[in-house]
């Protein structure tokens, strides 16, 4: 296990290097820069800020420079916004998380008893009515979704602000919109894999020697069956917790997909790698945390590592 | 079977009390709604996007300009209802010489920074010593080069700033010697770009040339305007109150403001609709129409100093051919483009500067006459549009500019049966284009700066920055650099007149409307003025049943 850990670690690291690598070379190849403008400013104005920020120098060299005080923690000044990187960034990840955070929690409390019901009462109307609703949700953007909710419980009932985060209850409409989609895909991919388990021989030989229904369920189904709900999660951790562009624009949350998008449009180069790098780390922590948890899950997982 | 069934309702339950506990936790809304804003005197404004700085020497969008000008006070400040009229602000008196090249500021005595400091001329020269340093990366610095040396200070030619044209006579007279004459310089310190900055605070966060801005965030900031800074929670709000130490304070009734950052026109929508705004910055296009019919008590739609027009690269051909031009400005139904597309009761243009300035004779020189564009085309060598290449229309990506490029594009080719298409960029891959000259007719816009028509004509001098057409004209050139000097109002006007006629033959550019803003408010708002710099003097303003 250590040793799989350990590996998993070495690998991540040149994997964070090469993103870092090739997004910085990316995103300086993209054309305008970030101090282009409608009302553009004097050439000598600009050549100062470029000096300023040492974007005068030849790429390499800058490269170089950033990947120096990036082993310091630094990610340098925004080019753009007033506050630095790391403040930007330290700002807007916990809201990110913990918007994130919610969502999952309702992505998991609707998705997972929703798709074992669906899977015991396969082919009933506790099926069919869930799984229904589950392929509408699937194929509801955020985009149309958010603005629904936000119209009927904000502006109809006025139960909850249209936007903002500034009390808990602020956090309820976002996270719906996050929470609900994935809920919708959670459902379905935790009965397909309860099914798959329910029809297996170990199950019907535990049924034959009269082990009572729930503890079938609950003690040899739901091990394995949720094994393909937890694969999912990995990259879907991460999803959910980089928030997303559209539902923080729309709720006007002060999260960290917004910046990432901005400062892509804005040619915010330092703000760029500073977002990139740390979704990149979300990832691979999440994928890893995610292999470590089927390895204990799954015997064969730990047997083939061995 | 039994236990499944428990288990779901003990999940629905669980489900039930969360989201009970969020509901109840968040009686309130955290942030002011609008009747508790009518009650406690607290603004609730939508600001668009997010404000980059809070430096009035380093910014440069209507966003910033919103919020700083309640911060901070030039020598004159906006008028409540004429943009046109000088405001005593800083300056309570002033005094120009003959020929308004020397100018004379008396400061009020009772003008003070919110940290207690007094406001001295000493702050003035200090402000403009920093925005005029070769080494400052103010973009607004050329406002400046109309002090006398000024330009030359910038560009490292003199190095002495004594030489610059502003000088702290004592404490309270400030003096100003510019290049020329400038009958509307009045006009332009309404500009934030001369507005003064606190020298001790500048100098305690790193000097006039430390960029890192920390001098602006909420406790740092000290301003001399009718508010300070109290809070800015980043793609949030930032919140303003009144200031304890404004000359005018008596007079204010507003306590607080609220200007949030929505980017977003429909969240700002609903968030007007549900009480949470007084006023927003824009409305959802779509919803015009249905809003004027509706709702006119809360849709507001102002004459705005903005032209929206389509820039031709004058260095490719056909463009370079003047007739081709010619047929290309005949032949757009701009009546139709405001009416039937933008829908916003934007005015068809019919020259380039916008009307409105006081006693700018705008001139009448547009016209929709395709019969007209079709002979000059075919004078130009394409009868009916044959053997004209295909050309393209460049526009950033945007639902908005995409309908009204389809509706012009539509007319070009069913007027003079040519090729256009068209053709949208990402924001910056579009700047870039169009510095570089790489397309052939782009979609552009300008908003004044100031009450001037020279604000909107310098740009198309040979070379400036942008011009971004390619086009050239000596005698456009000459008279501008005339309009710079001219001793008189009258004089000013007639160069720039001529030079607007020069223009509007040779049509580097087409122009299609002139602005408009449109925006929702709570007919609560009072003293709100139609402006057309859209500038809000918010001392003056209130909120009232």
């Amino acid at each position: 296990m250590f040793k799989f850990i350990a590996r998993r670690i070495l690998q991540s690291i040149i994997v964070l290097f090469v993103i870092t690598t090739v997004t910085f070379f990316m995103v300086h190849a993209a054309p305008g820069d970030p101090f282009s403008a409608e009302r553009k400013m004097p050439e000598h104005i600009k050549q100062r800020l470029m000096e300023h920020y040492g974007l005068d120098k030849p790429e390499i060299v800058q490269y170089f420079h950033y990947v120096g005080s990036l082993l310091k923690g630094d990610l340098g000044p925004s080019h753009v916004e007033t506050r630095s990187v790391n403040r930007i960034i330290g700002t807007t990840f916990p809201v990110s998380l913990e918007l994130g955070s919610w969502a999952l929690l309702i992505a998991l409390g609707i998705g997972l008893p929703v798709g074992i019901i669906a899977a015991v009462f396969r082919n009933t109307l506790a099926d069919y009515i869930p799984m229904s609703m589950a392929m509408i949700g699937i194929c509801l953007p955020t985009f149309v979704l958010g603005p629904v909710l936000a119209l009927i419980f904000g502006v109809w009932l006025g139960w909850f602000n249209v936007s903002g985060w500034f009390i808990p209850a602020d956090r309820v409409l976002p996270a719906l919109t996050i929470g609900l989609v994935y809920a919708a895909i959670i459902a379905r991919i935790t009965r397909g894999g309860m099914l798959e388990v329910l029809n297996q021989d170990f199950i019907r030989t535990a049924k034959a020697k009269g082990v009572p229904f729930p503890r079938i369920i609950f003690f040899h189904t739901l091990k394995g069956g949720l094994l393909p709900v937890i694969s999912f999660l990995g990259p879907a951790l991460a999803g959910i917790i980089s928030g997303s562009f559209v539902v923080e624009t729309i709720f006007q949350i002060p999260g960290m997909g917004r910046q990432f998008v901005q400062s892509a449009f804005n040619r915010d180069y330092a703000l760029v790698m500073g977002t990139v790098i740390v979704y990149a780390c979300l990832i691979i922590v999440a994928n890893l945390l995610v292999d470590i948890v089927q390895v204990i899950l799954n015997p064969r997982l730990r047997f083939e590592d061995s | 079977m039994n236990v499944s069934k428990a288990a779901l309702w003990r999940s629905l339950t669980w489900a039930a009390v969360v989201t009970a506990s969020l509901f109840l936790s968040g009686c309130g809304q955290g942030v002011p709604d609008v009747d508790e804003g009518v009650e406690r005197g607290i603004l609730l404004a939508g600001n668009g996007a997010e404000p980059k700085s809070l430096d009035p020497q380093r910014a440069t969008g209507v966003t910033e300009n919103k919020i700083i000008s309640s911060l901070i006070e030039g020598l004159i400040a906006y008028h409540p209802t004429d943009d046109t009229l000088p405001e005593p602000g800083v300056a309570e008196s002033w005094e120009p010489n003959e020929d308004a090249s020397v100018w004379t500021f008396k400061i009020r005595d009772d003008a003070f920074w919110s940290n207690g400091d007094p406001v001295t001329a000493r702050d003035f020269v200090y402000s403009y010593q920093r925005m005029l340093d070769p080494a400052f990366p103010g973009e607004y610095a050329q406002m400046l080069y109309q002090l006398r040396n000024g330009e030359a200070y910038k560009t490292g030619e003199i190095t002495e700033f004594s030489k610059v044209g502003v000088s702290a006579v004592d404490d309270k007279t400030l003096r100003m010697e510019l290049v020329g004459p400038t009958p509307y310089f009045l006009d332009m310190l309404k500009h934030y770009s001369w507005y003064p900055v606190h020298p001790a605070t500048i100098e305690a966060h790193g000097g006039p040339l430390d960029l890192s801005g920390e001098w602006t965030l909420p406790g740092n900031f000290v301003g001399n305007g009718p508010f300070v800074l109290e809070d800015w929670l980043p793609n949030q709000y930032i919140r303003v109150v009144k200031s304890p130490t404004y000359w005018d304070r008596e007079m204010m009734r507003l306590n607080e403001i609220y200007f949030y950052s929505v980017e977003d026109v429909n969240t700002e929508k609903r968030m007007f609709d549900s009480g949470l705004l007084h006023t927003t910055s824009t409305v959802p296009t779509n919803d015009i129409p249905i809003l004027r019919e509706t709702r006119p008590d809360i849709i507001h739609i102002d004459p705005y100093l903005g032209t929206y027009f389509y820039r031709l690269n004058v260095t490719r051909a056909p463009l370079d051919n003047p007739l081709v031009r010619k047929a290309l400005n005949l032949s757009i139904d701009r009546q139709a483009v405001v009416d039937k597309v933008t829908l916003g009761g934007q005015t068809p243009t019919r020259a380039y500067v916008p009307a409105g300035f006081n006693d700018y004779p705008t001139p009448d020189l547009i016209s929709y006459d395709p019969e007209r564009a079709r002979t000059l085309l075919a004078e130009a060598g394409y009868p009916g549009g044959e053997g004209f290449p295909e050309l393209y229309l460049l526009f950033n990506t945007s639902e908005g500019h995409r309908k009204i490029a389809e509706a012009v594009v539509d007319m070009w080719n069913t007027n003079l049966g040519i090729n256009m298409q068209l053709e949208n960029k990402e924001w910056k891959v579009y700047l870039d284009a169009q510095t570089h000259l790489d397309y052939d007719v782009s979609r552009s816009g300008w908003i004044g700066d100031y009450m001037d028509p020279v604000t909107f004509l310098e740009m198309f001098t040979t070379g400036n920055g942008n011009n971004d057409t390619g086009w050239s004209d000596a005698r456009y050139d000459e008279l501008i650099h005339k309009a710079f000097r001219s001793p008189n109002q009258e004089a000013h006007y007639a160069s720039l007149l001529e030079a607007e006629n020069i223009l509007l033959d040779e049509l580097p550019i087409v122009p299609v409307y002139w602005y408009t803003r449109i925006y929702l408010q709570d007919p609560r708002v009072r003293n709100w003025n139609p402006k057309l710099l859209d500038n809000r003097p918010y001392k003056y303003i209130y909120l009232s049943e």
